[in-house]
């Protein structure tokens, strides 16, 4: 397998306290809140995105009519690249990779598209067609910033951010880019909380009267939404630019196999790296799994944004931490789970 | 990277509306038929009944276990079947196959509009099952499932070079290391809102498409899935499979330039086939034959051309180009999949198909617009190219394999 060298030197999150740069606070807990965007059945409770204005956060920006995980994409771009010291209009637009990871992609926008058929197919919203497309949130950072690099967007139910951090990795490693923005996460509607509840998955948290276990505390999910986004670049591109990196990324790994990463113990560790670091002594590594985790989604950035979201709280922990390495496991509750190992970056 | 792995192709499953299989699909590409017509799986309630490449008589697909498959999800374990015989006594292989699938509309297909109006109600009334096709990996999930492949998997979805997309990530996982054998490629069903999102936008054919041509009016959307079974190219030969091609080469970029059109000059997509064809180490004289994109709307034909002469400058002679969308439609994610594999009959078999109903081309004094009769010339490297909306390009590089030569 081939080993680059890269760096992560920019970190952003959206979530229920808001929009901001740098590494999520250890700390953050956001309660479930009555929701009120849309009719429920009985009081109903989420962890969801306040609202905001974009051109706020930043300046001149433009987003009408947009989905707003499409908003959600520019506000963590423009964040994450600001928290790591780059104007993008210094970079060369064409060594510059965008990687998006969603699980559900523009459904906000899709759901109202998708109602409009009712009434009548032939006269739909030109407009709005468009917006529903997965990819759109990674093509508007692409126009917004002027990148012309490899533009992907990957879906992996809530492995989607170790997915997309993975094909950023390897993008750079193939040197098909000096520098990639990933970012990740979903946006909760309706029709997806709903789905949860009728599918017996939700937390009691939710006001629902029973859940099924589903996630890795086994009392059922939150349903969260969110987007977390951070910059990866090469060390040479970064060294160039004389960045200050959170920490380098080793590697990350999706797998069906759920397991493992609910109750990791001293083997569990050695196998996992195995995936992400053949070679690496386990007594190097720090594993953060469970209910942190756990309580990482519940803070924000859920569904497809939980591994970004566990990748910035690793970073943070890898300061503290005595090993040189730190590694994240997560079942995702979808007969998949993700690991992320970063490590203190040597130089 | 001088250092890479090489990429092998051994195994290609395909559906569309010519049919199914790879030999049926020659067969129709070469004799010239078409499979787009009027619309009838479901009724679009358009004031015309619109043309599509619509896959008849979808063979029946054993769900795994309780998972319910959308017609998307059914036309990629379909076609992934067909590409991954060769895995049937491989346990090995398959406890570390990743599977990457794209596709656009995933399980949108078999969703009705009442899942976002009243959802609950809609679950109670069976909905549940239909709806939990709705993200874009679920097509992956259900490919890994059916054919018991344990490695990672997931969906891409970047508009109509997804399918294209998925290839050349498969491709580079194996070239980086991470997988020695990967399953990959696109499926898209036919579905209302898709049909209503073109129709909208003016961009549907009221009749056939005429992609390239000069009185060209829009594209017809097809369905259909292909996958392609890619290899780390030694373990390939050690094993003994049937080595069909190489994947010399792939590059993707973004136009960064408008939601839906793309960019005038065709800069971006000139610039993701220039970029496959360094990756692949081969001269723009080396390619043999080009699949266009070639969806038939006034805008995309134009940039296209303007991108080719722009990628090709320098060339002998003009670099022959053909839409095979003039055949099935423009089946979207699956679209550059099942592009890949024409263009891999096209470069195994020597022929260079033409596009249907291509009477005065767009000019352009560099690219032969494929038209008329079959050609059968021989070659060595061939390239597919695809685009999308939100700038979306994506183009493969395709070789023989030079050592052993193609089985």
């Amino acid at each position: 397998m081939t080993r680059s060298d890269l760096l992560l030197t920019g970190f952003s999150s959206i979530g229920a306290g808001g929009a901001s740069a740098g590494l999520p606070d250890p700390g953050l807990r956001a309660n479930p809140e009555l929701i009120a965007r849309w009719t429920t059945p009985g009081p109903r409770r989420a962890v969801l995105v306040p609202a905001f204005r974009p051109a706020d956060v930043v300046p001149g920006l433009r987003t009408r009519r947009l989905d707003r995980l499409s908003v959600w994409a520019l506000v963590g771009t423009a964040l994450a690249l600001q928290d790591a010291g780059i104007d993008h209009s210094t970079l060369d637009p064409d060594r510059v990779a965008v990687v998006f990871g969603t699980a559900f992609g523009c459904v906000e926008l899709t759901e109202q598209f998708l109602a409009g058929l009712r009434q009548n197919a032939a006269q739909a919203d030109p407009i709005l067609f468009p917006e529903t497309l997965a990819n759109q949130p990674g093509s508007h950072v692409a126009r917004h910033f002027g990148f012309r690099g490899p533009n992907l967007t990957v879906s992996a139910k809530k492995a989607s951010s170790e997915a997309a951090l993975v094909e950023a990795a390897s993008l750079l490693g193939t040197g098909e880019a000096d520098c990639a923005v990933v970012f990740a996460g979903d946006l909760l509607t309706r029709s997806v909380f709903a789905w949860y509840e009728a599918a017996g998955a939700l937390s009691p948290a939710c006001g629902v009267d029973a859940g099924r276990a589903s996630d890795g505390d086994g009392t059922g999910t939150v349903p969260g939404e969110g987007l977390v986004a951070c910059v990866m670049e090469t060390r040479e591109f970064a060294e160039r630019r004389r960045a200050k990196p959170y920490g380098r990324y080793v590697g990350g790994w999706i797998g069906p196999d759920g397991e493992a990463a609910r109750r990791p113990g001293v083997r569990d560790v050695s196998a996992l790296l195995g995936r992400v670091a053949a070679g690496m002594d386990s007594g190097d590594v720090e594993l953060m799994a469970g209910p942190s985790a756990v309580h990482a989604e519940v803070a924000g950035g859920a569904f497809g944004g939980c591994g970004l979201l566990r990748l910035g709280l690793a970073l943070g922990r890898l300061r503290e931490s005595d090993r040189r390495c730190v590694m994240v496991a997560s079942s995702t509750g979808c007969d998949q789970f993700g690991v992320l190992l970063v490590e203190k970056d040597p130089s | 990277m001088s250092n890479r792995r090489s990429v092998a192709v051994t195994g290609i499953g395909v559906i569309s509306p010519l049919g199914v299989g790879r030999e049926t699909l020659l067969e129709a590409l070469t004799e010239g038929r078409c499979g787009i017509g009027p619309l009838s799986v479901f009724d679009a309630r358009f004031s015309q009944v619109p043309f599509v490449g619509e896959v008849r008589d979808l063979p029946e697909v054993d769900a795994p276990g309780s998972l319910y498959l959308s017609r998307t999800d059914r036309l990629a374990v379909f076609a992934a079947r067909q590409a991954a015989t060769s895995l049937a006594n491989e346990p090995r292989i398959r406890r570390e196959c990743p599977v990457v699938v794209s596709t656009t509309v995933a399980g949108l297909s078999d969703i009705e509009p009442e899942a976002a109006i009243e959802p609950e109600g809609y679950y109670r009334r069976g909905g549940l099952g239909p709806a939990s096709t709705y993200p874009a990996s679920r097509p992956s999930d259900a490919v890994a499932r059916a054919l018991e492949l344990d490695g990672p998997r997931f969906g891409i979805s970047v508009a109509c070079a997804s399918g294209a997309m998925a290839i050349a990530a498969a491709a580079r996982a194996i070239a980086d290391g991470r997988a020695t054998v990967a399953l990959a490629g696109g499926s898209d069903a036919l579905c209302l809102f898709t049909l209503a999102g073109f129709n909208a936008l003016q961009a549907l054919d009221s009749g056939q498409c005429r992609p390239f041509d000069e009185s060209r009016g829009g594209l017809n959307i097809g369905e259909g899935a292909a996958m392609l079974l890619l290899e780390e190219l030694g373990h390939a030969r050690a094993r003994g499979a049937d080595v069909l091609a190489v994947v010399a080469g792939w590059a993707s970029t973004n136009d960064a330039f408008h939601p839906t059109a793309p960019h005038e000059e065709g800069l971006g997509l000139a610039m993701s086939m220039t970029q496959a064809m360094q990756r692949a180490q081969v001269e723009v004289d080396a390619i043999g034959y080009v699949n266009a994109h070639g969806t038939g709307t006034r805008l995309n034909d134009v940039a296209e051309v303007r991108a080719y002469e722009r990628a090709f400058a320098g060339r002998g002679a003009p670099v022959p180009v053909s839409s095979t969308k003039s055949h099935i439609g423009h089946t979207l994610g699956a679209a550059g999949a099942i592009e890949a594999v024409i263009t891999l009959l096209a470069l195994r078999g020597g022929v260079l198909f033409p596009t249907l109903r291509l009477e005065n081309p767009v000019p352009t004094g560099s690219v032969d617009l494929l038209r008329g009769a079959v050609r059968h010339t021989p070659m060595n490297v061939a390239m597919s190219v695809s685009a999308g909306f939100g700038g979306s390009n994506t183009s493969l590089v395709f070789a023989l394999d030079r050592e052993r030569g193609s089985s």
